[in-house]
């Protein structure tokens, strides 16, 4: 469904993405990992069009999508979250999800000017899927409350809630799981099993070694803007490169 | 939802109908002729107000007022169009095409910058309108604009007569933005306006978005123009520039941006303003610069929100009343 | 033409990139430590002008005492400003440039009412008094010009560059919530932007307002010179922005030898949508808007 080749994106003289390559195939769910600062999020915003890339090449679906802007990847299936400013703040929950549906409505202008019988009909089926996505993720009783009062955690929800209410194929989540308590970590854990047993697949940065290793079916592991490692949980775990990234970001700090 | 809704369509049918009859039964054409520049005010501080929606703050729009104007006055004296409706058509469409055209490049910029490019584009079209003396009459502009042309019999030579065409224009013009800004393109403008970023993760190709906000602005920007000119005959580079810009977003800003009203109430009251209190015709610009001081210090969400300001403070006064007793 | 016209277009040049980026200067500095674009700029310069005006025509004080009266009061306009306008909307930078554009307002109306709409003029003491080099005649107010531009930008670069306030300033404009959090006070250098940034406009109407007739309406074209140099040398800036203020400055003074002052503005403004489209950093700027 993904594949990146040589994925690489230089800020003057500094390799922040350095030649990276991925597959992911349909249902699978990957988890990208790597110390802080290693070019995880850098490699999200040059998969979704955030960034444009030095060099390399992203392929979604057979279609090349590489530099292209982000309402269009987002468009073909490839849909992700964000860690800040994941939400329309000013809009209730319930609103939040009801703009991403209608973009995904197929409605055009004048239908929606005019609110037409078929947008009107088509409206209401936004605003069932809105509602249904809100209790999917977690908030189904915070429907009207306004999103920027909404606590970290729920707001972290939302957000996924607008990706999913965009039909992904592939939802990237960028470190869902950061700042959240205990319960909503297991809570967003849940959410994202239940996804991927549905049939999406996902793509997940996370931090938060344990949790990633507990959904995560494979691995993509950065360091310094490059791969230091690919493969299952268990070869990660055992892997002395990733083992001396991580302790040695420990290391320095301490 | 429906029982305000209702209410407020009553409300803007019983006013609409109020305007409609004082137009047909008052004959004073000093209070005629302000109305007909309240109502132009009205809808050039409502399509500024659209642009805004997106997140954009215009200083461009007097730019498009005199290219409509000008659009106008040239088509009907200078190239010698017969129909002086056409010409109003493809006055507001000529502004709107130029809002696409600078559009494209000038949305590209952030907030501020976005707001600077404007101002230079206001001084370009008055420069330019200067210039061109041989087709625009350069500073003293261009004279014997014919008036409308008689539509369905009706003449249009006395100020009844265009205040009711004004009516029609603002009408039409206001129904138009309020179904826009109703819809899902409104929601989007809205969306973008929050978080720009996120609106295109979602899909929302911000560009476009934009830039149609941008244009559906400068066409009525444009029709104004248009209108203005075919009813004083005249017009000259500076009438619709950099200050009168400037007083149409004090317009939106004082009657309360976040509101459809808002721009309503301040273009309004800010037109009839300095026809009230003509001894102080001098000083309008500095009081009208304190009004927005004091809007912008004390009640920032504009006069719409007085109302609900004061019920407020009644409220709590009523609260307070029976502890002071005790 | 011959040596003598091409000093002569030289000076001309340097006057008015002198006047323009010491109007720019005071623009982008604001702009860095503030985020917001002062739009009474050119209002403060032609308050400038009027107060040299006032003091020196009206009051028959001496020029030189007027013109530091003037630098004075522009400075000081804002340091008020910016304490009692600006600095409660630093949150919201689109509110304070609103409240700027409605300073225009106040200024222009004020002015009127005070000075009338009729042109002014006043004289320095050294009008007319000619430099011969090199054969050709230079006129002494517009070297005056050039001198005092060029000192204080060295000035401000110095200051930028070795004092306290000046490094932090620095520090702000590269980084604004880094900044603040290493205890910078940002308060006191946005009144030190405002109160630099008005003077320098004061500077500007003052010296320049000796070669041309004052009138309340003369700030317009001097903001748009500044925001052309701005964006052309690199929002935030100063070399950037004393690079474009010598382009602009030399092509205003060249351009109209060869068509007419609305063609220099017209490259003005193609000029900032060619940079804002494919390098909307300018010549040296720090990052895109």
């Amino acid at each position: 469904m993904l594949r990146v080749k040589g994925l690489t994106k230089n800020f003057g003289g500094l390799k922040a993405v350095g030649s990276v390559d991925l597959s992911i195939e349909p249902g699978q769910l990957v988890g990208l990992i790597g110390p802080n600062g290693a070019g995880k999020t850098t490699f999200f915003n040059l998969l979704t069009g955030y960034l444009r890339p030095s060099s390399g090449k992203v392929t979604f679906e057979g279609k090349n999508v590489t530099g292209k802007k982000p309402h269009y990847i987002a468009g073909r299936g490839m849909v992700r979250s964000f860690q800040q400013n994941a939400i329309f703040a000013d809009f209730t929950a319930l609103e939040n999800l009801i703009l991403a549906g209608h973009i995904h409505s197929g409605l055009n202008c004048w239908q929606a000017i005019l609110k037409t019988k078929t947008c009107r009909r088509r409206e209401r089926e936004i605003y069932e899927k809105a509602e249904e996505t809100l209790e999917l993720v977690g908030i189904g009783d915070l429907a009207n409350a306004q999103a920027g009062s909404l606590a970290h955690g729920h707001k972290r929800m939302l957000g996924i809630g607008l990706a999913l209410m965009c039909e992904p194929k592939l939802l990237l989540l960028d470190e869902p799981l950061a700042g959240m308590n205990i319960a909503e970590v297991d809570d967003t854990l849940v959410l994202v099993r239940r996804l991927w047993e549905d049939g999406l697949t996902i793509l997940l940065i996370e931090h938060n070694m344990r949790a990633a290793m507990s959904v995560c079916e494979r691995f993509l592991v950065l360091n310094f803007g490059r791969t230091i490692a690919e493969g299952t949980p268990e070869e990660i775990r055992s892997n002395p490169e990733v083992v001396k990234a991580y302790l040695g970001t420990a290391a320095d700090a301490a | 939802m429906n029982k305000t809704k209702r209410s407020r369509f009553g409300i803007a049918a019983v006013l609409l109908v109020a305007l409609v009859l004082f137009g047909v039964f008052y004959s004073g054409d000093y209070v005629l002729h302000v109305g007909v520049l309240v109502m132009i005010n009205v809808v050039l501080a409502s399509s500024l107000r659209l642009i805004n929606l997106s997140g954009q703050l215009s200083l461009a729009h007097g730019g498009f007022v005199t290219l409509g104007a000008y659009a106008s006055a040239v088509l009907l004296t200078k190239v010698g169009m017969s129909s002086t409706w056409l010409a109003l058509l493809i006055s507001a469409v000529l502004a709107a095409v130029i809002a696409v055209v600078i559009g494209i490049p000038f949305t590209r910029l952030k907030g501020i910058y976005f707001t600077i490019t404007g101002i230079f584009f206001v001084q370009v079209i008055v420069l330019t309108v200067q210039q061109w003396r041989s087709i625009t009459g350069g500073n003293g502009g261009l004279q014997g604009v014919p008036r409308p042309d008689s539509i369905l019999g009706i003449e249009f030579a006395s100020k009844t007569s265009f205040f009711m065409l004004a009516i029609v224009l603002m009408v039409v013009s206001l129904v138009i933005l309020w179904a826009i800004e109703r819809s899902r393109i409104g929601m989007t403008f809205l969306g973008i306006k929050q978080a720009d970023s996120l609106a295109e993760s979602i899909g929302i190709n911000t560009t476009v978005y934009k830039v149609a906000a941008f244009a559906i602005g400068g066409f009525f920007a444009g029709l104004m123009g248009g209108f203005y000119v075919q009813y004083v005959s005249a017009v000259d580079p500076t009438v619709f520039g950099f200050l009168p810009t400037i007083y149409m977003l004090i317009y939106v800003i004082v009657g309360g941006e976040d509101s459809f009203l808002g721009p309503m109430v301040g273009a309004a009251l800010l037109t009839i303003l300095p026809e009230v209190a003509r001894p102080l015709q001098s000083w309008m610009p500095l009081l009208f610069a304190a009004i927005l001081m004091v809007i912008i210090f004390l009640l920032p969400e504009g006069l719409v929100g007085l109302p609900h300001r004061l019920v407020g403070v009644l409220k709590k006064r009523t609260k307070e009343q029976p502890d002071a007793t005790s | 033409m011959g040596d003598a016209s091409i000093l002569q277009a030289v000076l001309n040049g340097l006057t008015s990139s002198g006047q323009y980026i010491l109007v720019a200067l005071g623009l982008t500095l604001v702009l860095s430590i503030m985020n917001i674009v002062q739009l009474a700029h050119g209002e403060v310069y032609m308050i400038g002008s009027y107060v040299v005006y006032y003091f020196s025509t009206s009051l028959g004080l001496n020029f030189y005492l007027s013109f530091i009266i003037a630098v004075v009061a522009a400075g000081v306009l804002g340091i008020i400003l910016e304490r009692y306008f600006l600095r409660p909307f630093r949150a919201r930078p689109d509110k304070a440039m609103v409240l700027t554009a409605g300073f225009i307002l106040v200024f222009q109306n004020l002015v009127l009412a005070i000075a009338t709409g009729t042109p002014k003029t006043y004289k320095t003491p050294y009008e007319g008094a000619v430099l011969t080099i090199g054969g050709s005649a230079l006129s002494v107010e517009r070297v005056v010009i050039i001198i005092v531009a060029f000192v204080l930008i060295a000035a401000l670069f110095l200051f930028i560059r070795f004092s306290r306030n000046g490094q932090a300033m620095e520090a702000i404009s590269q980084e604004r919530e880094g900044a603040a959090l290493q205890g910078i006070s940002v308060d006191r250098l946005s009144a030190i932007a405002m109160f630099v940034g008005c003077a320098l406009a004061g500077i500007a109407g003052g010296l320049v307002g000796s070669l041309f007739s004052l009138l309340p309406t003369m700030g317009g074209t001097v903001l748009i010179k500044g925001i052309t140099i701005i964006i052309l040398g690199g929002l935030g800036s100063i070399p950037g922005t004393v690079i474009g203020g010598l382009v602009i400055g030399f092509l205003d003074g060249l351009i109209p030898l060869f068509t007419t002052q609305y063609v220099a503005s017209l490259i003005g403004f193609i000029i900032v949508i060619l940079i804002l489209l494919f390098r909307p950093r300018g010549l040296m700027g720090h990052e895109s808007p």
